[in-house]
């Protein structure tokens, strides 16, 4: 398959400081990528190469198959690359349809724009996209009198109102509300399935919400690792870039959590209680007294991820005393508040995956039951 | 609700169409019956500068380009008619101040200018080729704001010192005279001619203002209008500004150039004064006092102002620059949407509270004009 | 050869006055983005105190007088640097984001200031006295009252429209006493007489270099150095460049930024005022002193690039000198020794006047803009254009 995008040795230099050092990417039509990297790493540099904002200072950049060097900003939009800047930016003084109409134009130039008459084709996609965006009912209202989700969504339908074949994001989240933020993720899922996105963003439990496939992590002007969001979550650069240094537990310990963790977003809701148990249970566990126990319990609380299938997790215990620990545990999570269907059902599932003596199983359950009567 | 619209709009254009009519048959149909021959040309000549005017404010107003040199293009256009009525004279002479500087043969630029129609096309060509070039220089480097501005009035000064300069070419400090020259046979300075003028001056600023009404109306000028309020995001969504904002700037560049022409033929000279740097700021603040991006403001702020000009300087000179100076300063800091948009915003509303035109908003703009709440409530009420 | 070094040194000396005039723009520029069209005025301010300097020390006669240039400096500076401080405070910061506004706005005041040098004499100070403090005066007494938010424009309203009432009526009255209403200036230019040490001047190979161009370049050469040690070595420096960089950044870490402003727009027009003097040397003052080299600023304030004192001396010197080289025809006679360059000679010769080479100068800039269009050393960096 033909990549929509490739970068190669891509090196940025303002005045000698390296914003993009050596950079590699490369990325299939149709997917939707999420960047991800701490402050300063140059992921908004990155987008301004793409978009001929930037010059490279070495390497190059294609879009499709074609150098995009020297290309001018508005000529690489209408090669179909489609970008979102970090705060909302539209045409204030105009109305939402204006923008929208604006930007919806087939033919840029100058003497088209000024002769010809609108095509009823582009008010109609027009009317579309206002649809999508939920602002038929301000259509008619200038864009300085929306609020800043509003704006944001407006410029999301501009961008699609391009009709671009590669969609950049930059931090389409940032500012929303929870409610907004899902909204901006669910209108980016749908759109993923027609174009490809670059999307890069701060809020992690966003990333989580639209990264069905791989994940970028810029550092310091390179690619530091890629990968989906599990792989990314468990590779140990990453979390020391993110957190300062390397995990200090494990990763047999690692996995224990992990499967603890699985089992407490087994009916799909993550209780406080629950995350209390784990992390008091497993700090106990791992720490060598009580100050580090301390400690850990505060950095066990950066791996709480989302459901890995239990399926891959469990072959990787590697003992029995392993197992036990893990069933005691789970066991206490889902006892932890009322036992409720889907969770007794992914427990059997445990079960079945950890294959432990019967007698065993019924000891640890009745111990248990034993301390929550 | 879309035809209660539609009807609406009609209705206006209806309004609007017999005011324009109204006023067009009192400027050019009425005034000049009453009024004095020399204030009928100053009249005229105010209605010119309202010209140039409109032209500020297509690149000002809608697309936030500052220019302080459009003194150029205007008298770009003055010179070129200046120059077809300096060669009304019999075949093989030469306009009498060429021989005082011993000039034996007429310069090749002035040739094209014994043709009328050449000139006519010149005087608006010219200009308007000239902003684009000088604008097309400095867009294309992406540079904008304040240096574009500071860029346009250099190039005033660097004109105004090149005419100044060339005598032998088109008589320097001097300027050229039009008004004992003929047009048609006829004097140019005469009083039937002047009136002449003065009604071609009407009719053609009626013709520029609707011209510009249609350049702003359509998609043209709503990109004018997000060139100025975000370029960038212009430039990602696909259009390339420089084009826009070259074309706009020609386009007022030529308007300048007629705006220049009929000025000075009822001024009845012209010379590289009209290149001064004051001058070409002074037609900002016509747009600024009526108000920016309303077309109909850049009309009535020059009136307004030409007018107190012509009152202040003739009673009081010492006092103009004083207020001329106030004026830029109350319009920047008190008034920045000029009078018209005062009247907009404000006043009108007022107004109609009080006629009982609108109904008085009790509680908050955004609970009674937000237009989700009314559709909400129109959907209440329908049930 | 040595028509080249004359014209090095005129070239040098053309660029030293723009220099010291540019210098006070591109500080001002650089810090707020604000550029002020009344900064020529400022210089005129700066060249008619030089006029009253010496007209209080001609009495005294030598060797007062001698010196009186000396003293003038840093009165000018003051002077123009109050009436900055006026200009900031009472117009400028109203209008911070809105460049073209500004533009506009110091238009205006350039206007007024213009006017008023021709026409200022006892009667308009007094009247001015007389509206100030009424309006003032009682502004601030009013502003104590608790309920003075509310009542604020109703009592502008009143106070604005009596207190003009009032002076206005006071000049009527004292119009009828004619050594008030004698004019300082009149519109006529005054004359600043250089004293006695600043005429003539020291030849060298086959030309004279005048004391009084000399003078202006070293005195060029203090303001640089005064200024790069303020903005270098001080603490208030150290602010402006702060706020220069990041505005919002620095008033979030405790600078005063309205005092920065306030500051570096004082030092920016005092600049402009020890230009006035420095032109007053050159040839009469007069109320469109200004309007002379005003242009010629901005665009050593363009080719500079903002925010870098170099770009700014190397702008300054580098237009004077292609002026003067041009318009004396000194570069036509250079090269009209060479057969070859005929047609070059040509054209050099049709702009080798004072006034075309303005023409040939401003092609070379729009063409220098074209290769470089943020000037010589533009800002880098992600945050350059937005």
């Amino acid at each position: 398959m033909k990549k929509i995008l490739e970068i190669e040795n891509l090196t940025v230099s303002f005045d000698g400081f390296k914003a993009l050092n050596n950079l590699n990417f490369s990325m299939n039509p149709g997917e939707l990528r999420v960047i991800i990297g701490p402050n300063g790493a140059g992921k908004t540099t990155f987008l301004d190469v793409i978009t001929g904002k930037v010059q490279p200072t070495k390497g190059r950049v294609l879009f499709k198959g074609k150098n995009l060097k020297k290309i001018p900003e508005y000529k690489i939009a209408r090669m179909g690359i489609g970008r979102k800047f970090q705060t909302p930016r539209v045409y204030l003084n105009l109305t939402v349809r204006e923008n929208l109409d604006l930007v919806c134009n087939h033919n840029k130039n100058v003497f088209s724009t000024l002769f010809k008459p609108p095509k009823s084709v582009e008010s109609r996609t027009v009317g579309g996209l206002l649809e999508t965006i939920g602002l038929e009912a301000k259509a008619n209202a200038p864009a300085e009198l929306l609020s800043h989700g509003e704006k944001q969504r407006l410029e999301i339908g501009m961008l699609v109102a391009q009709s671009p074949d590669l969609l950049l994001v930059d931090e389409p989240a940032a500012g929303l509300t929870d409610e907004e933020t899902e909204n901006v993720g669910a209108l980016l899922l749908s759109l993923a399935e027609s174009h490809s996105i670059i999307a890069i963003e701060h809020d992690m439990e966003f990333v989580r919400q639209i990264a069905n496939n791989k994940v970028t992590v810029l550092h310091q002007g390179s690619v530091l690792c890629e990968g989906t969001m599990d792989e990314i979550q468990n590779d140990p650069k990453v979390i020391e870039v993110y957190l300062g240094k390397a995990p200090s537990i494990t990763p047999e310990q690692m996995n224990i959590l992990r499967i603890a963790v699985s089992m407490a977003w087994a009916d799909g809701n993550f209780t406080p209680e629950q995350m209390n148990v784990i992390l008091s249970r497993l700090s106990r566990e791992f720490a060598i007294d009580t100050e580090h126990q301390y400690s850990l319990q505060q950095e066990l609380q950066n791996y709480l991820a989302k459901n890995i299938p239990l399926e891959e997790l469990v072959p990787k215990l590697k003992n029995f005393g392993e197992k036990e620990r893990v069933l005691k545990l789970s066991y206490e999570i889902i006892r932890s508040n009322k036992m409720n269907r889907q969770e007794i059902e992914v427990y059997q599932k445990l079960l079945k995956l950890l294959d432990l003596p019967d007698d065993i199983v019924e000891q640890v359950e009745t111990e248990i039951e034993a301390k929550y009567k | 609700m879309n035809n209660k619209i539609k009807k609406q709009k009609k209705r206006q254009k209806i309004i609007e169409t017999g005011i324009v009519i109204g006023l067009v048959i009192i400027f050019a149909v009425i005034l000049p019956i009453v009024l004095p021959g020399f204030r009928l040309r100053l009249l005229g000549r105010i209605l010119s500068l309202s010209i140039v005017a409109l032209g500020i404010d297509l690149i000002w107003g809608y697309t936030g380009l500052l220019s302080l040199g459009h003194g150029i293009f205007f008298a770009l256009g003055g010179y070129a008619l200046a120059m077809h009525l300096k060669l009304q004279i019999p075949e093989g002479q030469l306009p009498e101040f060429f021989t005082l500087y011993g000039v034996k043969e007429l310069p090749g630029f002035w040739h094209p200018f014994y043709s009328f129609p050449i000139t006519i096309v010149a005087l608006i060509v010219i200009p308007g080729i000239v902003a684009g070039l000088l604008g097309y220089l400095v867009f294309r480097n992406r540079i904008k704001g304040v240096y574009f501005s500071i860029i346009t009035q250099a190039a005033l000064l660097v004109f105004f010192n090149f005419f100044n300069g060339q005598q032998k070419l088109i008589n320097g400090t001097n300027g050229l005279k039009t008004d004992t020259e003929t047009i048609f046979g006829m004097l140019a300075g005469s009083d039937s001619v002047q009136k002449i003028f003065y009604i071609i001056t009407v009719i053609i600023l009626v013709a520029v203002y609707y011209f510009c009404r249609w350049l702003t109306s359509g998609r043209f000028g709503r990109l004018l209008v997000a060139i100025r309020d975000d370029e960038t995001r212009v430039r990602f969504s696909g259009y390339n500004p420089t084009g826009y904002k070259v074309l706009v700037f020609g386009i007022s560049g030529a308007i300048a150039g007629i705006a220049g022409a009929l000025y000075t033929v009822q001024t009845g000279i012209i010379t590289p004064k009209f290149m001064e740097v004051p001058f070409s700021i002074e037609m900002v603040i016509w747009v600024a006092v009526g108000g920016r991006a309303t077309l109909i403001g850049a009309i009535i702020g020059t009136l307004l102002v030409r007018l107190a000009q012509t009152f202040l300087s003739e009673s009081l000179p010492e006092v103009w620059l004083f207020f001329q100076g106030a004026l830029f300063l109350i319009v920047v800091t008190v008034l920045p949407d000029g009078i018209v948009g005062w009247w907009r915003t404000w006043a009108w509303e007022k107004l109609s509270y009080m006629l009982g035109l609108k109904e008085r908003i009790v509680t908050y703009p955004s609970l009674e004009e937000n237009p989700e709440t009314k559709q909400e409530r129109e959907q209440l009420s329908d049930r | 050869m040595s028509a080249l070094i004359e014209g090095l040194f005129n070239g040098i000396s053309i660029g030293s006055v723009l220099l010291i005039a540019a210098l006070g723009l591109a500080i001002v520029f650089g810090l707020m983005g604000v550029i002020n069209l009344a900064h020529g005025e400022l210089m005129m301010l700066g060249g008619y105190t030089t006029y009253v300097v010496q007209n209080v020390f001609k009495p005294w006669g030598e060797p007062w007088f001698s010196c009186y240039i000396l003293v003038s400096i840093p009165i000018a500076f003051i002077v123009a640097a109050i009436a900055g401080i006026i200009l900031e405070r009472g117009v400028i910061r109203f209008l911070y984001g809105r460049p073209l506004e500004t533009l506009l706005a110091t238009w205006g005041v350039s206007l007024i200031l213009r006017q008023l040098v021709r026409s200022v004499n006892w009667l308009l100070v007094i009247c001015i006295g007389v509206f100030c403090l009424l309006f003032f005066g009682g502004m601030r007494l009013l502003s104590r009252r608790p309920d003075w938010e509310r009542i604020r424009n109703l009592v502008i309203a009143i106070l604005l429209p009596m207190s003009t009432a009032i002076a206005v009526v006071t000049g009527f009255l004292l119009s009828q006493i004619p050594a008030l209403t004698k004019a300082w200036f009149s519109a006529r230019n005054v004359d600043v007489t250089a004293p006695s040490w600043l005429r003539g001047g020291v030849k060298v190979l086959s030309f004279q270099m005048p004391y009084a161009r000399l003078f202006i370049i070293a005195l060029t050469i203090i303001c640089l150095i005064a200024v790069y040690w303020f903005l270098n070595r001080s603490t208030w420096g150290l602010r402006i460049r702060a706020v220069t960089q990041n505005r919002a950044m620095s008033s979030c870490l405790g600078i005063p930024t309205a005092k920065v402003d306030a500051l570096t727009f004082a030092i920016g027009s005092g600049l402009a005022g020890v230009a006035g003097c420095a032109v007053s040397l050159l040839g009469s003052v007069g109320p469109n002193t200004g309007q002379n080299y005003i242009v010629d600023t901005f665009m050593v304030v363009v080719v500079g690039g903002v925010g870098n004192l170099f770009g700014t001396i190397l702008a300054a010197l580098g237009i004077g000198i292609i002026n003067y080289l041009i318009g004396s025809g000194t570069l036509a006679l250079m090269a009209s020794s060479v057969e070859s360059l005929k047609p070059l000679v040509d054209v050099l010769l049709f702009f080798a006047t004072s006034s075309m080479a303005k023409v040939m100068v401003f092609a070379l800039i729009i063409s220098f803009l074209q290769v470089k269009p943020a000037g010589l050393f533009p800002q880098k960096g992600r945050t350059a254009e937005l």
